[in-house]
């Protein structure tokens, strides 16, 4: 393959005379500028943010949406949907990182000349794949205020066309946990995360603990915090550094864990050299160990399905073993499977430890790896990596399968042992299920004083360890249930839902981790005004058509989701049962002018007919990356002030206005239909 | 009974998906692929479909054991090579690469399992899931693995980075794709 880095590294290469780091917390997409060594300096495939306004890389989704819905679904249920996902990325503060809604675009058009991301919906995903993400760069180096990069130039995020055949999950509904988790992870990707192996959405689903209400781990946002920084974000955090070797050589894409009681997993992989650095740790204490990457499972391509890294002539490189024991760090050479006696290493604000080095056996195979666990909600609705109520009188049975748990009998391995890592709960009682069933359960039960949050699993066999970060999560309170939607107004006539059930902490600070309730309308929030005498949550939705019916699900901030108990969620209906859309009259917008010009920072003036639009909620896109939205001023419910930047002449492209739920999307000077935001 | 009912969902739990791939058995394959097929691969042409390149191979059997032609029977020898595509490539600068896509060997004998979209573009089934290796040894039947990971330098041990989670003769093989699409098979 050519590659024309080769001759622009070395011009750019003298440049670069102090590299801003070479290694990271998980794990990115990455090219070493050399094919001899000295591996340690790593490059990665990233936006260039300082190339866009507002640091926001936009993202587009096809005007097609998909060909076919799941029963009760819809496009624009979908669009809410991906909107919170893409929201998922933008809210993590450490970053300075924002996806921008630009707008519908027509796929097998490029959707501008600069960068962004597109999601379409493809015919071409065959069975056994749910959706997947591709990156496309030139192979041209960039160097940006963090240093040489591979400038993404387009992320394309594929999901499937028909939504009804989604592999074994048959009907793929948008509102569902697997569709969202799926559209976060799939973002993931499009931002240049790879995936990883402490239980974040970027990890693969065998480990998993992402749900709708708890997306990110401590993993994921220490990613994306590294990859694009949040101004002084670097200096609020710490690092950790070393070797993983295995006599006399390091070891390539060995896998090394930071690991608290109180903070999530944090990883990242070796350079070939078997030198790492892990940034974006908070300060604190952790256990720190090394352990391989699993073999490629399942028809994966590469463990984990990694993108290896490349050298310089694109050539890939990937492991240099087979397998080794995982060991946590005890501060010296030894290392050990005992975590009670692991060193406790330091993390400080701006500093580096380092040192942090690991001496390896090799072995043949990993003994056990792979785990994902489930649990079950009082309806007896399987939820991964379950929620553990603190104090209980007895313990909650937690399920877990993987790779080397049991023997072709349905045995256990001899010499198994699981247990809780560092908080005050406990797993005991490890039993297979009946054969065929390939799993096996333990039963955790986590006292007051567990604490809240993720907790992390130790699978110990006679000669190996495997740890499983958020294995399970200890909360406080019982999942929420929604038992009723009840339209109604409040005294100044304006739409609210009142929100029966159990569960709610609307504001709720009396836990040690405080809890908050969202309400979601297919996707997007409402806001919780207050409640009513009896406890039902007063909620303004947002904005949809007239006859718009929506799916209502809570999330509490501790994790759990109304979707644990009620699998299929009430609706909502705009307007209620008698006010259907072929009843209301379409909106419609007058746009001035029609045609932008390139390099004229522009505003448009939009009259809208049969529309609401809503401060703060209100969001224009014109389908391109190539005209930069820099403010929407929404003068009143019909009419929209939007100032823009075209970045080449624009002729062709189409209007999309947003609110809420609603979505109005036309063609400049060529109105055509679509929904009315009231 | 609540053991019982917590069987019953496990069971169903068992083909969990990832956020990506969804692990289809072989029995999944044999009946989702609209082709398997016995053959050695050769590099053929990059290409776009839609926004996607995909890097083009073409196949040619020794063995077909699924025809999507009507009528033609299993293990009917005689082909010409059959096109397909693996997502991901270089074409006129542009990189698109994707996790998880298929690794082919040039010369190297695979069963592949094959799908055909709408349009007419045949893949590997489920990424690289439809990707069998076939193994000839001396002495011995042959077998098909589905092959771990890329190959990385070797290891200290001169082992390949390797697992092999479908491991069987290729006798076997054609029984069981047999099985299947009579309608015979016990899995």
């Amino acid at each position: 393959m050519k590659r024309p880095w080769l001759v622009r590294l070395a011009v750019l290469v003298f440049g670069c005379l102090v590299m801003s780091a070479n290694g990271w917390g998980y794990y990115f997409y990455v090219l070493y500028n050399t094919s001899t060594g000295p591996f340690n300096q790593p490059i990665v495939e990233k936006f260039e943010l300082s190339s866009l306004v507002n640091n926001t890389v936009p993202f587009f989704i096809s005007d097609t949406g998909p060909a076919v819905l799941a029963p009760g679904d819809s496009f624009q249920a979908i669009i809410g949907e991906i909107r919170a996902a893409a929201a998922v990325w933008s809210n993590v503060s450490t970053s300075k990182l924002n996806l921008g809604y630009g707008g519908l675009f027509t796929a097998g058009t490029a959707s501008g000349s600069s960068p962004g991301i597109e999601i379409e919906f493809s015919d071409e995903i065959p069975p056994g794949l749910v959706a997947y993400t591709v990156h496309e760069v030139t192979g041209n180096l960039g160097y940006g205020p963090d240093g040489l990069i591979v400038p993404i130039i387009r992320s394309r995020i594929y999901l499937p066309n028909d939504l009804t055949q989604v592999s074994s999950y048959g009907d793929f509904l948008s509102y569902s946990e697997p569709f969202f988790v799926t559209l976060v992870h799939e973002f993931g990707h499009s931002l240049g995360l790879q995936h990883t192996l402490t239980s974040g959405v970027m990890s693969t689903i065998y480990t998993s603990a992402a749900s709708k209400a708890t997306p990110l781990g401590a993993d994921d946002i220490a990613g994306v915090s590294v990859l694009y920084p949040a101004d002084g974000y670097l200096a609020t955090v710490g690092s950790i550094s070393g070797h993983v070797t295995r006599d006399p050589n390091g070891l390539s894409l060995a896998s090394v864990v930071a690991l608290s009681a109180t903070n999530p997993a944090i990883s990242t992989l070796t350079n070939p050299d078997g030198s790492y650095r892990m940034d974006g740790v908070p300060p604190g204490h952790y256990y720190v160990y090394a352990h391989p990457l699993p073999p490629a499972e399942y028809g994966e391509s590469t463990p984990n399905n990694i993108i290896y890294p490349t050298d310089v002539n694109g050539n890939p490189i990937g492991l240099n073993y087979n397998a080794f024991a995982t060991q946590f760090f005890t501060g010296n050479y030894g290392g050990t499977r005992d975590v009670t006696v692991a060193y406790s290493t330091p993390v400080f604000v701006g500093q580096l430890t380092s040192g942090v080095d690991f001496h390896v056996s090799e072995r043949a195979s990993q003994a056990v790896y792979g785990v994902r666990t489930y649990g079950f909600s009082p309806t007896n609705v399987p939820v991964a990596s379950p929620p553990i109520i603190a104090g209980l009188p007895g313990p909650s049975p937690v399920a877990a399968t993987g790779e080397g748990l049991l023997d072709a009998n349905n045995v256990i391995i001899p010499g198994l042992s699981i247990s809780v890592i560092g908080t005050a709960a406990t797993a005991s009682n490890l039993r297979p299920y009946p054969p065929p069933t390939p799993y096996i359960a333990v039963d955790v039960q986590a006292n007051l004083t567990a604490g809240e949050g993720p907790k992390h699993l130790l699978f110990a066999t006679l000669d190996d360890l495997y740890v499983l970060p958020a294995a399970f999560s200890v909360v406080v309170n019982a999942a929420p249930s929604i038992t009723a939607v009840t339209p109604s107004l409040d005294v100044n006539g304006n739409r609210i839902v009142l929100i029966a059930g159990t569960g709610f902490f609307p504001g709720e600070t009396s836990t040690t981790v405080p809890v908050n309730t969202t309400i979601l309308f297919d996707g997007q929030p409402g806001v919780i005004q207050g409640t009513t005498k009896n406890g039902q949550l007063v909620v303004a939705p947002p904005p949809a058509q007239l006859g718009y019916t929506a799916t209502v699900v809570a999330l509490n901030s501790d994790g759990q989701s109304s979707l644990f108990l009620n699998p299929t969620p009430p609706t909502f209906t705009y307007g209620g049962a008698s006010a259907t859309p072929a009843a209301v009259a379409a909106p419609s917008l007058t746009v001035t002018p029609e045609t932008l010009v390139a390099g004229n920072a522009t505003t448009v003036d939009v009259v809208g007919t049969n529309t609401n639009f809503v401060a703060g909620q209100t969001i224009v896109g014109f389908g391109t990356s190539d005209v930069v939205v820099n403010q929407v001023t929404v003068l009143s419910p019909n009419h929209l002030s939007v100032q823009v930047t075209p970045n080449v002449t624009v002729a062709t492209s189409g209007i999309n206005v947003t609110t809420g739920l609603g979505v109005i999307s036309q063609a400049l000077g060529n109105q055509i239909t679509t929904a009315n935001p009231k | 009974m609540r053991r019982l009912f917590i069987t019953g969902l496990l069971v169903t739990l068992g083909t969990l998906p990832g956020s990506t791939l969804r692990q289809l058995s072989l029995d999944d394959m044999i009946r989702q692929s609209t082709m398997i097929v016995h053959g050695t691969v050769q590099p053929a042409n990059i290409m776009y479909h839609g926004s996607m390149i995909f890097s083009h191979y073409t196949v040619q059997p020794t063995e077909i054991y699924k025809s999507p032609v009507a009528g033609q029977s299993a293990s009917q020898s005689s082909s010409g090579p059959i096109d397909f595509g693996v997502p991901g490539g270089s074409l006129n600068g542009i990189i698109q690469r994707v996790a998880g896509a298929p690794i082919l060997t040039v010369g190297q004998d695979y069963v592949l399992f094959l799908w055909t979209s709408k349009s007419g573009l045949t893949q590997v089934i489920g990424l690289s899931q439809g990707l069998l290796s076939v193994i000839t040894t001396a002495g011995a039947a042959p077998m098909v693995v589905r092959p771990a990971a890329a190959q990385g330098p070797l290891a200290a041990t001169g082992l390949p980075v390797t697992t092999n989670d479908i491991s069987m003769s290729l006798s076997a093989l054609k029984t069981e794709i047999s099985n299947v699409l009579s309608g015979q098979s016990t899995q």
